[in-house]
């Protein structure tokens, strides 16, 4: 009984190794059909969670000028702070008369204001005083040659 | 003792002796130049002229401005206002004013100003003249008539 139990353990243990040495032939179309259905039970499992848990994103169509929006909207803000940024009055204190220019008819006007007395403000030359120098200064830029005059 | 004479050398020495005759030989030619005094003169039209600028700017002929003086009317008689940097150049801007009463302000053509010139005599002088701007009492702005017409020599 004893010597039986050996061969067959013997026979046993052969046939495992021989086993593991040969390689068991699946036919392709098996392989395939295997496959096939793990792959159909997964997508089917996974589209089930997707469905379930993340809706669906609505699709919005945006025209092409529609792109520009943002862009439009940052020039229109940087134009904003620059133009609120500015000095409160960017008009020169020599354009007496607010005509947009510094002539003559400034240094006029100033004048005429001092000699009829009343408030001030062009203090031209900066020295804190307005009176006759600041009719001076103005004259005196209003018949200066600009760079294209001179030769 | 033979003195050898490439022809360079001597193509140099006839070149450079040439030159050196007509150096010596050639007219002497200089540029007479003249003096003259244009007297500007502005025609407020029946407005009292109380302020004015005018640009005067030479558009032909050698032209430096030298001086500047005022005009015949009392209210203009002091020199205008122009910078120093515009003598001895061609264009000068003049502006003056008069703070007095519409009475006392010039109502027909006076002269304003006059400038003195130095020019070269063999090139004519012409002159571009621009209203830069004229008021009357109260800077009201005007539209009055410039001339600048060179004075008769005495």
């Amino acid at each position: 009984m004893n010597e039986d139990n050996k061969n067959f353990e013997e026979k046993l243990g052969k046939a495992i190794r021989q086993l593991a040495k040969e390689t068991i032939f699946v036919p392709p179309a098996k392989d395939d059909e295997i496959v096939g259905g793990i792959r159909k039970r997964f997508d089917r499992q996974f589209l089930n969670k997707k469905k379930e848990k993340i809706p669906a994103k609505k699709i919005v169509r945006v025209s092409r000028w529609q792109r520009w929006i943002p862009l439009a909207a940052s020039i229109l803000v940087a134009a904003s702070i620059l133009y609120f940024s500015r000095p409160a009055s960017s008009r020169s204190v020599a354009d007496v008369n607010g005509d947009g220019k510094v002539d003559v008819l400034d240094a006029f006007a100033l004048a005429n204001q001092l000699k009829s007395g009343a408030s001030v403000s062009a203090d031209v030359n900066g020295d804190g005083v307005v009176d006759e120098k600041d009719v001076r200064e103005i004259a005196a830029r209003a018949v200066r040659l600009e760079e294209g005059d001179r030769s | 003792m033979k003195r050898s004479f490439s022809p360079l050398e001597a193509l140099i020495e006839v070149v450079g002796f040439a030159i050196l005759l007509a150096c010596l030989l050639a007219p002497r030619v200089q540029a007479q130049s003249r003096f003259a005094i244009y007297d500007l003169f502005i025609d407020p039209q029946a407005e009292p002229l109380a302020a004015y600028q005018v640009k005067i700017k030479a558009s032909s002929g050698h032209v430096k401005i030298i001086s500047v003086e005022g005009g015949e009317h009392p209210a203009f008689k002091a020199a205008p206002y122009f910078v120093p940097t515009a003598i001895q150049k061609e264009t000068i801007k003049l502006a003056a004013f008069s703070t007095v009463t519409a009475k006392e302000l010039p109502e027909q053509q006076t002269r304003v100003a006059s400038i003195h010139i130095q020019f070269d005599e063999s090139e004519a002088v012409k002159f571009d003249l621009k209203l830069q701007a004229a008021a009357t009492v109260n800077g009201r702005p005007i539209e009055p008539r410039l001339r600048l017409v060179e004075r008769a020599q005495e």
